[in-house]
């Protein structure tokens, strides 16, 4: 994979090089991780010792930067059929001059080359599945062109972390979840059949996703999620909230109104059950489905001690009810330490819904004055 | 066991004796696991870790038990001074963090490794 001018640069006589490969193959494998992949690869031509650690090395990442470097560097002259072949051929080379077991795996595919339709992507699936991979990490470029995940995906009972990006899941009927998997991040992924993802799941991020209606059984009462993240899903199951005692962490978004805004839920009943909440980020498309129960009252029923960072962005103070609710998080929260407001910049000039101007002064104002716990608690006005 | 500050005794590959707070000393998972399971006697032997090593050690480990919690940039800064060193001794300290299983210590020392790799190509 080097050519002799790169294999020359790492002079072989060079000190630093030598004395590494005197290190125990624990610390070579940790100092190949904090190496781009490319680079990593061409320490394995400088001697028989750094070619066994390379191939030893548990990580395989096979990321953007990497496959942009071999697609412009190897494969520009080709057509993109030859190319996808190519690409395909080179990732199943990786695989087989690799020994020992896959635990870290990361594979970026490009928008214009679905390496994921080959059929050595099934292969590589079931490689890193039967080699007990932890850490996975599937970046499909393409919106268009879903990568189906095989069934060898299931098998991965090791897995500890997840990231997919522009997948479909088709679980297995009666798929119990990884027993290990304690963080999952999905991307414009969709989900075909009911599923759970584990019962040590800690943190779950879910952005532009689709049939998560499928993962109700993650949230029973033995749930352990202490951070929880939905952002542009086509719904938000309120009685998933009814048992996470445990969570610290709560991102909800929306990004524009739902077709169905239905009010189902008020910011009480919302927050009523998260007593170790932290950190907590609210968009204003969001607290705009809440229903305005908490717009009657001044405070939450039950405050919200742990709350440090309260983060709300396209807020529009002059929507009543948007500002009561701002108020009313903030008076509930005696100890923050960090109020971030992010204000939605309206680009239209006619203002049929703006209130008096000075309605915004006076609600920034009330802000300002509750009390704080501490000199350093701080507002961000954005 | 106590959990007043306790002072605890390492001693050094050249039968150097350092004296630590308890809570730094326990920043290696290594001695924490040795005085957890009192497989320890009043001083604690390092016998591959020699002075100069275990001194740094420790005043890495104090700047990262003392420091607030918030303030990354200044131990984001303290870091990338801190290995802006010597290669010989980058290796050592490598070797001791493995040894000593300080785990953020041995991220930092094995990415300044791998930073001296790469300014080679």
């Amino acid at each position: 994979m080097a050519s002799d001018a790169k294999t020359r640069k790492f002079e072989y006589g060079g000190a630093a090089v030598d004395r590494i490969s005197s290190l125990p193959t624990s610390l070579m494998d940790s100092i190949l991780e904090g190496l781009p992949t490319d680079d990593a690869a061409r320490t394995s031509v400088i001697s028989k010792t750094w070619r066994d650690v390379w191939r030893m090395h548990p990580r395989i990442h096979l990321d953007e930067n990497l496959i942009s470097e071999l697609v412009f560097e190897k494969f520009s002259e080709l057509d993109e059929h030859t190319q996808l072949f190519e690409l395909s051929r080179t990732i199943t080379d990786i695989f087989s001059a690799h020994r020992g077991p896959v635990l870290d795996f990361l594979l970026f595919i490009p928008e214009n080359l679905p390496i994921h339709q080959t059929l050595d992507m099934a292969i590589w699936i079931r490689n890193i599945s039967d080699s007990g991979v932890r850490k996975l990490k599937l970046l499909n470029e393409s919106l268009y062109n879903p990568f189906i995940v095989p069934s060898h995906f299931f098998s991965c009972s090791q897995l500890t972390h997840l990231t997919l990006v522009n997948c479909e899941l088709n679980p297995p009927f009666g798929f119990g979840g990884f027993c290990n998997l304690i963080s999952v991040e999905l991307k414009y992924v969709g989900i075909y059949a009911d599923m759970s993802l584990g019962t040590q799941l800690k943190e779950l991020d879910m952005e532009v996703c689709t049939g998560i209606e499928h993962l109700g059984c993650q949230f029973n009462c033995e749930n352990k999620l202490t951070s929880l993240r939905i952002v542009d899903c086509e719904a938000i199951y309120y009685q998933w909230f009814e048992c996470i005692q445990k969570l610290q962490v709560l991102e909800l978004g929306m990004n524009e109104l739902p077709s169905s805004g239905k009010q189902v839920i008020t910011l009480d009943k919302l927050v009523h059950n998260m007593p170790r909440l932290s950190s907590l980020f609210l968009d204003g498309f969001f607290l705009k489905i809440l229903k305005p129960g908490a717009a009657t009252f001044m405070r939450l029923s039950r405050t919200m001690e742990n709350l440090k960072y309260l983060y709300l962005h396209c807020i529009e103070l002059y929507e009543w009810d948007q500002s009561q609710h701002v108020l009313c998080l903030v008076r509930s929260s005696p100890n923050l330490q960090l109020l971030k407001i992010d204000l939605l910049k309206r680009i239209k000039l006619k203002t049929l819904t703006m209130k008096d101007p000075t309605d915004v002064f006076r609600i920034s104002q009330e802000v300002e004055q509750i009390p704080r716990a501490s000199k350093s608690a701080q507002i961000q006005w954005m | 066991m106590a959990s007043e500050s306790k002072m605890i005794m390492l001693r050094s590959s050249n039968n150097e004796v350092f004296e630590v707070e308890e809570a730094l000393a326990f920043e290696s998972q290594t001695i924490k696991h040795m005085i957890e399971h009192d497989c320890a006697d009043t001083v604690i032997p390092l016998p591959k870790v020699s002075s100069n090593i275990l001194a740094k050690v420790i005043e890495y480990c104090k700047k990262h038990v003392t420091s607030p919690k918030d303030d990354n940039n200044e131990l984001e800064s303290f870091d990338a001074e801190f290995v802006n060193i010597d290669k010989n001794v980058l290796f050592g300290l490598m070797s001791a963090a493995n040894y000593l299983n300080i785990k953020s210590f041995l991220d930092l020392t094995s990415q300044a490794l791998a930073d001296i790799i790469e300014e080679k190509c």
